[in-house]
């Protein structure tokens, strides 16, 4: 199987370096032939903007930094369409104002501080101009957006210790990025039951897509049982003998984040049942003269100790799911 | 292999090394190569020795022996093109490689082949090692063959392969004997999505975007026959396994960006199908199964099938500037149409009203409305209403929810921002008891409390403050409180609180620190009170008594520092967390269970010049268990409330013991 993937990843990767030895002809030039356009309209709009290199001369630092990111190398290199070629002043707006008064003037300018005084929607749709596809297609009116949640609460464009990560988080990590506002959800990662976060084989982006999505709770799939199902598809039956909790909702009896019982359980077993089994076996029972509790009923699994395939069966004796 | 493997990264590693001093950002053609690569081990002591390690090692394992880290990046001298390869831990239970291509605007794939492990059990005298490893392979990539298309494809392929603790039921009646096994394991599954999505050019006004989509998964069990085999002597229970099954899902997604008020309305459509058709098995007689250790007999494939609807609206709406109109519908269809089916028939031929309990099919929806206000920049308001219903065939009853919802964000001064929400719910259901035998309704049997009736608070507060330059501040409080009125069974109340609070301070340039602490509460209530079945059976746990009351608590502590004792030389960084929980049952007879768990990460690394560095780092690790409840867990309780027999079965699973492990690891790394 080794021997299969590290012939396979060669493989891959030889062709990619060909492919990215390519060129793609036909997208080049219809960005040529689409920027010209669009340039002749930008001239008509230059008034009021400088050039990159006169936010340069003032803001070296940003400057150095901005420019090693995948946005700075098109805005600064390799500008697709007018708006790009603007550079630092396609996100700030026109900077003459603020260059002709020594720095101290900020009007025009877009700031995305906390202290400046453009709106936080504002702010966000400066970005959204270009990255309101794919995952941030319902960006607009999702929870994050409603709370007023800006843009760069949790990404860096240019300044901060996240600029060299993977999507430019402010924290580095999507946990520490999310832990701002979860901290009980991030925190669970710590409990005895939890899925592998803190041994850094998932994060908190593998379930959710917190730019905004069609289901509660910002999961990455239309209902929560087909977001478990992603990597749990041994559960989706149908089944012959279904289990109606089960069909409706894995968040019926499991805590995705943590919890202090085996498989991410809300409660142990025997508590958790009788939340909605109020009919129950008598617990004790006899061996010779002997009155004992059930301790199969305390120990181990307890309920699923013999209703082992509780979450369906697909074996026409499994009425209980003892099967 | 795994021998062979690591000779070769380090043939690789001497190659690239050897004349390292001679390179600075090393150029390759048009390319420049940045990145590192790590070479070290680990020296592991821990106590109590091997077999007790489990829950320490339970998704990863020791970072032990010898260890390789590698991240590669080429880039184009223009800086478009990008190669990425990144590889740890090859050869180990862990390892992870991934490769990563693309161009700028233009596409980018990836693809990545990771491991992890789930350790079940290291106890069991005659299995030292009772877990599965997880296998995956993973492609991403999209391509935009010109500024307004993308095509995207992913695949996700897992396999798990290993061994699974599993048991069965001995004695139709009593004394109700379990019997434990190990069940072989060799799942595959597969995800594979592909689409297109379309969008205006970024510098025109965006008007229209939309996607279609793909989705199809397949899960197979990989075995024929149904076999577990009981330790030590591998005699075999025959078991029925989750059956291999498929699902394909198409998805229609788009976006209108209306100029009127600023709208933009968004909307999803998918359709799917999941259907199962793998073996089954019966005894002789329906509802009178054979023992465990005798094969059923091929009755037929199953030919089960549902399908799925989803659909989605929503809009935004800014009729004037402070003031944004929020409003969405969603409705989600669950069809099963198996019924009649004839294998279910057979199935359910003893017992009929069964299958109208559980081959249901149930709709839900829900609507919002919401209205944001600015008043300025420091100050928002927030009201909202959503309506939830489900309503499910076959008499399995209707739920309707209505719940208002304020908030606030409030930005007094620069340097501090809160944010308050709170929302009410009330939750009406109907058919909730469930009996089977509708001509006698005292003869209930479940309570089916997520569709019953339910008064619930939901309070969120987060507070950030930034009282001086170098320190950040922040805190979270939330509660909630689910009341299921209106049953004399099961659940009652369900509550809980946490609060949590994280630090950062930055004293000087060359001092990071940060610390946190995080408690949550849980409780929930429910009625030891049973019905009375109509065999006339009757019972209750032994010590349970009028109300059964679980609590549970959680605390955790969390540190970070970042300390550059020497300038561009010498760095220090330890982070650590520390949690601990209590569950009391409130039971004089079921000890209550503690846990705690710690993992302390310090590393000193010393710059030897611009590219060689040394690394030194030490990891402690703890966890443990309250031996009472650890001694329930295996031996049961007698009637008086002593601890019953040992029973090694129960070491097959779920079962850790207390382990302490120190590891020291040494590093050299190369960064070009």
């Amino acid at each position: 199987m080794r021997k299969i993937i590290v012939t396979t990843a060669t493989l891959v990767f030889v062709a990619l370096v060909l492919i990215g030895f390519s060129k793609a002809p036909a997208a080049k030039e219809e960005n040529n032939k689409g920027a010209k356009e669009e340039h002749e309209k930008a001239e008509k709009k230059n008034e009021g903007y400088v050039s990159t290199e006169t936010c340069q001369g003032c803001h070296s630092d940003v400057y150095d930094r901005f420019k090693k990111t995948a946005m700075g190398t098109l805005f600064l290199r390799h500008p697709r369409t007018a708006m790009e070629k603007h550079g630092c002043e396609t996100c700030h707006g026109p900077a003459s104002k603020h260059v002709s008064s020594g720095g101290k003037s900020f009007e025009g300018l877009v700031r995305f501080t906390k202290e400046g005084p453009t709106p936080v929607s504002e702010n966000n749709d400066v970005c959204l101009r270009c990255h309101q596809k794919r995952h941030r297609l319902f960006w607009s009116g999702s929870v994050h957006s409603v709370q007023g949640l800006a843009c760069i609460s949790c990404h860096v464009v240019h300044t901060g210790p996240g600029i060299t990560s993977r999507y430019q988080l402010a924290n580095i990590t999507v946990e520490d990025t999310c832990l701002t506002c979860h901290k009980e959800q991030v925190r669970a990662e710590n409990k005895f039951s939890h899925h592998p976060l803190r041994e850094g084989k998932m994060n908190c982006a593998s379930c959710h897509n917190p730019h905004g999505t069609t289901s509660p709770k910002l999961i990455k799939a239309i209902s929560t049982n087909e977001l478990c199902f992603n990597c749990h598809a041994q559960y989706r039956g149908p089944f012959i003998f279904q289990h109606p909790p089960v069909m409706e909702d894995c968040f019926n009896c499991h805590q995705p984040h943590g919890t202090a019982y085996p498989t991410l359980l809300k409660q142990p077993p025997i508590r958790l049942c009788r939340n909605c089994h109020i009919t129950f076996h008598n617990l004790k029972f006899t061996i010779g003269n002997t009155t004992q509790i059930r301790a199969n009923m305390m120990v181990g699994t307890g309920c699923i100790n013999c209703h082992r395939n509780i979450h369906g069966s697909n074996n026409i004796n499994g009425n209980l799911f003892f099967r | 292999m795994k021998g062979k493997i690591r000779v070769l990264f380090l043939t690789i590693m001497f190659i690239s090394l050897s004349c390292a001093d001679g390179f600075a950002e090393l150029e390759v053609g048009d390319y420049t190569l940045g990145g590192y690569i790590s070479m070290g081990g680990g020296w592991l002591s821990d106590q109590p020795r091997f077999m007790n390690r489990g829950y320490l090692k339970r998704y990863l394992p020791f970072p032990q022996g010898f260890l390789v880290n590698m991240d590669l990046k080429l880039k184009s001298k223009d800086g478009l093109t990008y190669y990425r390869f990144y590889m740890s831990q090859p050869g180990l239970r862990d390892q992870d490689f991934l490769l990563q291509a693309g161009k700028l605007g233009v596409y980018h794939a990836e693809i990545e082949y990771d491991e992890l492990q789930h350790l079940y059990c290291t106890v069991n005298p005659f299995f030292n090692r009772i877990g599965i490893q997880v296998q995956r392979l993973r492609f991403d990539g999209y391509y935009m063959p010109t500024p307004n298309l993308v095509i995207f494809a992913e695949d996700q392929f897992l396999k798990r392969t290993g061994w699974q603790p599993g048991s069965y039921v001995t004695g139709p009646e009593n004394p109700y004997n379990f019997t434990t096994y190990l069940r072989p394991i060799n799942y595959k599954q597969n995800d594979v999505k592909v689409g297109v999505e379309y969008d205006q050019p970024t510098d025109q006004e965006s008007v229209f975007q939309g996607r279609v989509s793909y989705h199809l998964s397949t899960f197979d069990n990989g075995q024929d026959t149904v076999i577990g085999r009981q330790p030590p002597v591998g005699s075999l229970a025959y078991v029925s396994l989750p059956p291999g099954n498929m699902a394909n899902y198409i998805t229609a997604e788009g976006a209108l960006n209306l100029k009127s008020h600023k709208t933009r309305i968004t909307g999803s459509m998918s359709y799917g199908w999941l259907s199962q058709d793998d073996a089954v098995y019966e005894g002789t007689t329906p509802f009178a199964p054979p023992p465990f250790t005798v094969p059923g007999r091929f009755a037929g494939l199953a030919g089960l099938s549902v399908t799925t609807f989803n659909a989605y609206i929503a809009g935004i709406t800014r009729p004037i500037p402070p003031l944004a109109l929020r409003y969405s519908y969603s409705a989600y269809n669950y069809s099963n149409n198996n019924t009649a089916n004839e294998i279910l028939r057979r199935a359910f031929v003893a017992e009929p009203t069964l299958l109208n309990a559980e081959q249901y099919s149930y709709f839900r929806q829900s609507a919002k409305f919401g209205a944001d206000y600015r008043v300025n920049k420091n100050l928002a308001f927030t009201v909202g209403y959503t309506w939830k219903g489900v309503s499910r065939t076959e008499g399995q009853g209707s739920t309707s929810s209505h719940s208002p919802q304020v908030g606030m964000k409030w930005v007094p001064t620069n340097w501090l921002s809160l944010l308050a929400n709170y929302a009410f719910t009330a939750r009406t259901g109907s058919n909730f008891l469930w009996s089977e035998s509708p001509a006698d309704p005292t003869a209930v049997l479940t309570y089916k409390y997520y569709a019953g009736n339910l008064i619930r608070n939901n309070v969120n507060f987060i507070a950030e403050v930034y009282p001086v330059n170098t320190v950040t501040c922040s805190f979270n409080f939330s509660f909630y409180n689910d009341n299921f009125t209106d049953s004399t069974f099961g659940i009652q109340n369900d509550q809980g609180w946490s609060v949590g609070a994280d630090v950062s301070w930055r004293p000087h340039d060359r001092v990071a620190l940060s610390f946190g602490y995080d408690h949550q509460q849980l409780q929930t209530k429910a009625l030891a009170i049973t019905a009375p079945f109509p065999s006339g059976e009757t019972g209750v746990v032994t010590g349970d008594t009028g109300t059964l009351t679980t609590s549970d608590a959680y605390n955790t502590f969390a540190a970070r520092a970042d300390i550059k004792l020497i300038p561009k030389k010498l760095d220090l960084t330890t982070r650590g967390s520390y949690s601990f929980s209590n569950s009391n049952f409130h039971n004089s007879i079921i000890p209550n269970l503690n846990e705690y768990y710690a993992d302390i990460r310090t590393y000193l690394t010393y710059q030897l010049n611009e590219h060689w560095a040394c690394r030194a780092g030490y990891i402690f690790q703890v966890f443990g268990m309250s031996s009472d409840y650890q001694r329930l867990y295996l031996q049961g309780i007698t009637a008086a409330g002593a601890p019953g027999s040992p029973q090694t079965f129960n070491t097959l699973g779920g079962f850790y013991t207390n382990a302490t492990a120190h590891i020291l690891q040494g590093f050299v790394q190369y960064k070009f």
